[in-house]
């Protein structure tokens, strides 16, 4: 059994408790979630905090709302399990609930926030490239103020995001488009297991000519430092029919430019291998679903 | 012996005794033990896989407040070697660390919190050595490392040693057999086909990681409790390793392990056991070592990478003619129960098949990492992997079924296997059948998608039981009726305790709940060889069943003169003893006691009724230079496994679609408990092992030491209820309780080769190691396509 | 060292602790409850699974803190006065119970999951407990046993 070091802790009931407590300590305090990675990484003793912020009691961020204009609003204490479950999600973000099913496991899922997972910025994260795929955006906050930051600039490395240290992140914003739908791959040996390459695209097709993509989102997990928008592979098809062809070349241009790196579940060429399948199969299946009636 | 017959509680799927108190989270593991004062242990590991220790510094760990005891190794700790085969292990290293997790010292604690701290304040200077991780390497003449220069003047079992190589520093155990001429059958036969295989490390991975608490009594007597599956094996390491007469030890494994598959090696009991001895005066503070999940999958004994070389020699016919193997394990630093795996990895092979020229050479060998040998199979699931692999091989270039081949060359009862032994109680064709007709074999299924492909295998396999064997069985008759029984079989899991209930229940004619197994403990219970080689059933049954006559000879002789009868003309059931043929004139076993005034009951004479026995099976250890013996095992299962694969050609991942075992157990004492072997078996390790679980080291040091990274199968990766299939033949042993044999190994020594049959049936491509990963299977793909 | 007042099993307690405490910890170590047990620490086996309320979690990643003023059930609640809970007797009577450490775990996830769908196919069965990692049983009846209970 790991052996955490003992700390301050405190727990907040109000977003400004928890800002207030951040401009105190600063770098030395951690805010916690649901705990599902922190306290992993605090029983290695790989983060070893002096000061625990626990949030999990902000019920006020536990939410999710739905407006055909507006479009999905997460709090950030919301669950993983309450997204998965959640009628307005399955209902108009399928790929959100069917990524979810995908996520660890239930018990996991049940305690685990989806603003602590965004914040813990890990690039197998099924949340970060599903989400980057529906050109989310998140709010953070902090005494002073807040700012909303696109998703694509709030990855900034490995396990590193645009979070000041006072800043906390207690909204995700997924703006509705109202015509897309979208698929999310995860590839791994076990269903269970952090994806060892994953892909989530989001697909709009033209409302006057419904074989032509208006607007994708290609998104790559798992290879790289931060979930990765293959851009070359949505320009391809940004405005045109989709082909076969042109599902092929997104793929292989794909392929290119994801950046994996070898480790124990696998070598960098298998990684681009599986990138060029499940991108083929991800833009083939969101295709499909978005052209059913 | 006819299996058929009916029985009242023999064959009967009674619930498993220890289920509710497992259901309800009553049960007590080692690990959930907590005594009064008691210490918490840690361990100062090696980082180095090969090192002279220079110099270890303990005092500030001694002094860092709550620390009540640190060791090193030396005199004090560990004065002699102990090891199952060879002496080579000390409870911590000695002037050398062999590999990397190495235990150096540990510290026992008022909190693992404070004993973490103490073991980083320990400091250890190394000098680095050259290091040896490939087999091949480590059994040259001239290996990069030597890791034992001192082993010939090691000490080795009497009644089963190692041999050792001459010119090979590194290997721990030399056996092999010569049947005939493998070089004539090779030179008359039509085809020869020559092949390796290769299968890697993998880890048991119990549930509950190994754990030992050890405790001082004011007697000074030394008291330890573990997960090991020998408590007698344990007993003699501990013993002996400190220079203690056997009497000053006790061994207590309790009711409940979560789990032994082979591996427990009892690293964590011996640690516990030095750091209570170690404390200075009195009370001696009870100390428990539990091995976090990383140190157990990266330091505890593992199954072994293991080298098959197969050459066999067949007709235009079919027949095999002629058979040669070297078998290698690449053992680790210690060889652990590992130095009996080499050697008996050579049964499968030698029992599979009827082949008249037949030449195998197995070794064992030292390398620089953690134990690696005893795990399900003990050997035999790698070698089998090797010869059932090339069978398919043969097959197709005979171009004959698979099932054919190999029903046409199955060993059978009477027949002669390797050793020259004769085969008796032989299930292999029946379950052939049984697999085959489960995956539907000949029927070509098809797969919903062009890049989906489909194929079916399957394959035989044996697992043998250890001779020689000793297991002894104590029974006890209380007054009220309840029959007491003491053993030192381990209840895992396997449900030893519950079958062991049914036979008593059998023998005195009383309810399965009328019946108690107490757990080991080698003060009350008596010897056992250990709960391993899937020998339970049959050696500690035959015990018992020897014991429960001596019980009721007794209680006969006791009864006989209050019915004023003939004891031959008695008989016992319902917790009464009545005459053969008129019921009526019985008495309550209770009444054999006699009220005594102050209190309490007694028996006139013989104090209670305990009837004791020893089921002593010697074999015959096979001739060094040929391996023949006639009885070189208790007895064979045979198994045959069948799979349906789908595999994804795109992203080379592969899906078990359909997947059937056939088992061979003499009988089924329970066949649901037997069910939940064949169950465990097949879906957790034969399709782990095949598939997904593979230890990966970089320089000695595991990569993957959590849960995460080291996969066993999830819920998700098994095939659903309708798509596993298994079936129990019985085919009755002569000396075995009721018939049975064993249960427990046979059910994964050839998943892997029915499964890697199955792929090279979908997409023609033959895989020669496990585990088949996507990224294999992609790789070979497009190799094959290019 | 923190208060932290909770119901366990329906029972209030109420204690001191180190705030670096694992809800399991908390249970086995701190209160002897051993029936939730370390099977990894870190959050993979599912042999530390208990609900809170009503929600299956893998205690080994819960700071016991969090769970301040809730109401927690473990294995030792399930059948407090001697009579079993169905998942109880549906493990028993289908041989899904082998070496036993990883079954308090899987059947707290079996029980809570159910609570949440009673009647579910073997696939949701299988979904839920992919979490629960067992080595002896190959699930086989593991399985079984959760459907059966949850036909009644």
């Amino acid at each position: 059994m790991e052996t955490m070091d003992t700390f301050k802790y405190f727990p907040t009931k109000t977003v400004n408790e928890a800002c207030e407590l951040l401009s105190q300590y600063g770098q030395e305090a951690k805010l916690l979630g649901g705990g599902q990675s922190l306290v992993n990484l605090m029983k290695q003793n790989l983060v070893m905090p002096s000061t625990i912020i626990d949030i999990k009691g902000l019920s006020d961020l536990d939410y999710i709302r739905y407006d055909k204009k507006d479009g999905l609003r997460i709090g950030a204490l919301s669950t993983h399990r309450s997204v998965e479950t959640s009628d307005v999600v399955k209902e108009n973000f399928a790929m959100l609930a069917e990524m979810e099913r995908t996520l660890a496991s239930v018990a996991v899922r049940n305690w685990g926030t989806v603003g602590g997972s965004l914040a813990h910025a890990d690039p197998a994260s099924d949340l970060a490239a599903t989400l980057l795929a529906l050109h989310a955006q998140v709010t953070l906050t902090r005494s002073a103020g807040e700012r909303v930051v696109s998703l694509d600039d709030f990855f900034v490395d490995y396990f590193e995001t645009a979070l000041q240290p006072d800043e906390l992140l207690t909204e995700i914003h997924i703006p509705n488009s109202g015509r897309g739908n979208g698929f999310y791959y995860k590839f791994a040996q076990r269903a269970t297991d952090l994806a060892v390459v994953s892909v989530a695209v989001y697909l709009v097709l033209d409302p006057d000519a419904q074989s032509r993509c208006q607007d994708i989102r290609i998104v790559m997990g798992s290879v790289g430092p931060t979930p990765l928008r293959s851009k070359r592979g949505e320009d391809l098809l940004k405005g045109q029919a989709i082909t076969g062809a042109l599902i092929e070349a997104a793929a292989r241009v794909s392929a290119e430019d994801a950046q994996p790196t070898t480790d124990t579940n696998g070598s960098e060429e298998y990684k681009r291998e599986l990138v060029h399948v499940l991108v083929t199969r991800s833009i083939k299946e969101a295709a499909t679903r978005a052209a059913a009636p | 012996m006819n299996s058929k017959k009916e029985y009242q509680y023999i064959g009967k799927s009674e619930y498993n005794v220890n289920a509710t108190a497992k259901a309800t989270g009553r049960a007590k593991y080692c690990s959930d033990m907590q005594l009064p004062g008691m210490l918490y242990a840690k361990v100062k590991r090696s980082p180095y896989p090969h090192a002279r220790i220079v110099s270890i510094d303990i005092s500030q760990a001694e002094q860092l407040p709550g620390v009540k005891a640190v060791i090193v190794g030396d005199e004090n700790t560990c004065p002699a070697r102990f090891g199952a085969g060879v002496a080579d292990e000390y409870v911590l290293a000695r002037n050398k660390v062999r590999y990397v997790g190495d235990a150096v010292a540990a510290v026992a604690a008022e909190s693992e919190q404070i004993a973490q701290e103490a073991v980083d304040l320990i400091e250890v200077e190394y000098e680095e050595l050259p290091a040896v991780f490939d087999g091949e390497e480590a059994f040259k003449r001239n290996p990069p490392a030597v890791l034992h220069e001192d082993l010939k003047r090691y000490q080795t079992l009497r009644s089963v040693p190692p041999q050792f190589d001459e010119n090979r520093p590194n290997v721990f155990n030399y056996f092999r057999i010569r049947r005939n001429n493998a070089e004539d059958g090779f030179k008359a036969a039509d085809f020869v086909f020559e092949n390796r295989f290769e299968t890697a490390m993998i880890h048991h991975v119990q549930m509950e990681s190994h754990c030992g608490v050890a405790m001082v009594d004011d007697s000074g007597r030394l008291t330890v409790w573990g997960t090991s599956s020998k408590p007698y094996g344990m007993h003699r390491d501990i013993s002996e390793s400190r220079g203690l007469p056997s009497s000053a030890v006790r061994i207590i494994i309790p009711a409940h392990v979560g789990g032994g598959f082979g591996g427990r090696e009892p690293k964590a009991e011996q640690i516990a056991a030095s750091l209570a001895l170690a404390q200075k005066g009195y009370p001696k503070r009870p100390v428990k070592m539990k091995f976090t999940r990383e140190e157990h999958l990266s330091t505890t004994t593992t199954r072994a990478h293991y080298i098959v070389d197969i050459k066999t020699g067949v007709n235009k016919d079919g027949t095999i003619v002629a058979n040669k193997m070297r078998l290698l394990l690449v053992g680790g630093a210690y060889a652990g129960t590992g130095y009996l795996t080499a050697r008996n990895a050579a049964f499968g092979p030698a029992a599979n098949y009827r082949i008249e020229n037949f030449s195998l050479d197995a070794y064992g060998v030292y390398t620089n990492q953690r134990m690696a040998g005893a795990y399900r199979g003990f050997g035999n699931a790698e070698s089998l992997w090797g010869m059932e692999s090339q069978m398919d091989i043969i097959a197709e270039t005979l171009n004959m079924d698979p099932l054919e081949f190999r029903l046409k060359n199955c060993i059978d009862e009477d027949d002669l296997n390797a050793f020259e032994e004769v085969m008796h109680s032989v299930g292999g064709k029946a379950c052939l059948r049984a697999a085959a007709e489960a995956i539907e074999w000949g029927k070509k299924t098809e797969a919903a998608k062009p890049h989906l492909k489909r194929g079916k295998g399957i394959a035989l396999g044996n697992k043998y039981s250890i001779a020689p064997t000793a297991s002894a069985a104590i029974v006890k008759v209380h007054p009220d009726g309840l029959v007491e029984l003491r053993t030192s079989t381990v209840d895992l899991g396997q449900g030893s305790s519950t079958i062991f209930c049914q036979m008593i229940a059998e023998e005195f004619k009383i309810p399965v709940s009328k019946v108690r197994v107490l757990n080991p403990d080698t003060d009350i219970t008596p010897f056992d060889l250990g709960t391993a080689s899937s020998r339970s059933t049959f050696n500690m049954g035959n015990a018992i069943r020897k014991a429960c006559l001596d019980a009721k000879h007794q209680l006969f002789e006791l009864a006989a003169k209050e019915l004023e009868a003939n004891k031959d003309d008695l008989e016992t059931a319902d917790s009464k003893v009545f005459v053969k043929g008129s019921p009526d004139r019985n008495l309550e076993i209770k009444d054999l006691f006699i009220p005594m005034v102050i209190g309490g009951y007694t028996l006139k004479e013989g104090a209670e009724i305990i009837g004791k026995a020893t089921y002593y099976l010697p074999g015959v250890i096979p001739d060094p230079e040929t391996g023949a013996s006639e009885k070189p095992a208790s007895f064979y299962m045979f198994v045959a496994q069948a799979a349906e694969v789908e595999v994804d050609t795109q992203t080379g991942k592969i899906r078990i679609v359909k997947i059937a075992t056939a088992n061979d157990c003499g009988k089924a004492i329970n066949p649901m408990q037997v069910e939940g072997q064949q169950e465990g078996g097949v879906l957790s390790m034969g399709i782990g092992s095949t598939l997904m679980e593979e230890v990966i080291t970089d320089n000695g040091v595991m990569l993957n030491p959590q849960l995460a990274d080291y996969k066993i199968p999830t819920t998700l990766d098994c095939p659903d209820l309708a798509n596993y299939k298994s079936a129990i033949i019985e085919t009755a042993h002569r000396d075995g309780p009721w018939g049975a044999k064993g249960i427990g190994e046979g059910t994964m020594v050839c998943s892997a080769p029915a499964i890697a049959n199955a792929i090279y049936d979908a997409i023609g491509i033959r895989f020669h190691d496990i585990p088949i990963t996507p990224e294999k299977v992609l790789k070979a793909l497009k190799e094959k396509n290019s | 060292m923190e208060t932290l007042g909770l119901t366990i099993n329906g029972e209030a307690v109420e204690v001191l602790i180190d705030p670096a405490t694992t809800l399991q910890q908390f249970l086995h170590d701190n209160l002897g409850m051993t029936g939730t047990k370390e099977g990894c620490g870190a959050g993979l086996c599912g042999c530390c699974t208990v609900m809170v309320d009503g929600m299956a979690v893998k205690s080994c990643l819960v700071l016991a803190l969090q769970v301040r003023g809730k109401s927690v059930q473990t294995i030792e609640g399930l059948a407090p006065e001697e009579i079993l809970d169905p998942v109880q007797q549906a493990f028993i009577e289908n041989g899904a119970i082998q070496c036993g450490y990883c079954s308090a775990g899987m059947i707290m996830s079996s029980k809570a999951y159910l609570q949440e769908n009673p009647h579910p196919s073997e696939s949701q069965v299988r979904h839920a407990l992919s979490g629960n990692l067992c080595r002896c049983t190959g699930y086989h009846k593991i399985v079984k046993a959760v459907l059966s209970a949850g036909e009644k």
